[in-house]
């Protein structure tokens, strides 16, 4: 059985655009490989980070939505926290996707108000927060 | 029988709050199924000024929404998409 999963993650901003692209391909064709399926892709373009992680001030978005047998997901976790050019991602199970349909610009980023956290503080908790 | 000022100025307020109507909780009026956590649009009107997450006598939310609203909001600090601090 097939779970449906939806996963976030953050690029490193140093990457080119076209770099960000072939990470995300190779991400499609490894979680292929693995016996899973790609519902969706989304870039959602360089953001600036509300706080910096390991000294970046932004990062690249991209959202996927793919189908893969549950026990095959830690080992796509620990592939990801080897991956340098991935600063963090989540990875939440879904029931379906989103009713709504996939609008682009379903993601709202910050862009003002609060300040984004100013100076170089890491963030707490490097991983382990993602949950299925 | 003797009634102390504050028992009735006490017995005066419960049922003025008891007379208040109850507001309904925002997700509850729009039908929200689930709270996203890419929504940060929404996420950020549940914000004081230093990011922290209104209580619920503030927000008027049920507990169901307050509950998803929380975990929506620590989502999308662990993604950078809101901060934890705002000094």
């Amino acid at each position: 059985m097939l779970d449906l999963y939806e996963a976030m993650y953050i690029a490193d901003p140093g990457l080119s655009e076209h770099e960000v692209e072939t990470l995300a391909e190779r991400l499609k064709a490894e979680m292929v490989q693995k016996g899973g399926e790609i519902v969706d892709l989304q870039h959602l373009g360089k953001k600036r980070l509300a706080y910096s992680i390991r000294r970046k001030r932004d990062g690249f978005y991209f959202l996927l939505y793919f189908r893969l047998a549950r026990d095959l997901l830690s080992e796509l976790r620990v592939g990801y926290r080897l991956n340098e050019s991935i600063l963090r991602f989540l990875i939440l199970k879904k029931k379906e996707m989103p009713a709504q349909g996939l609008r682009p610009g379903e993601v709202r980023l910050p862009a003002q108000g609060l300040r984004p956290g100013a100076g170089d503080k890491t963030s707490p908790a490097e991983s382990g927060e993602e949950e299925e | 029988m003797v009634v102390s000022k504050t028992a009735a100025r006490r017995r005066k307020k419960a049922k003025l709050l008891a007379d208040r109507k109850k507001k309904a909780c925002r997700f509850c009026a729009d039908k929200v199924e689930t709270i996203d956590y890419k929504d940060v649009v929404v996420l950020r009107k549940f914000l004081t000024d230093r990011a922290k997450i209104f209580p619920r006598r503030t927000s008027g939310n049920c507990a169901k929404h307050q509950r998803q609203l929380a975990t929506a909001v620590k989502r999308a600090r662990y993604m950078a998409m809101l901060p934890y601090v705002v000094e």
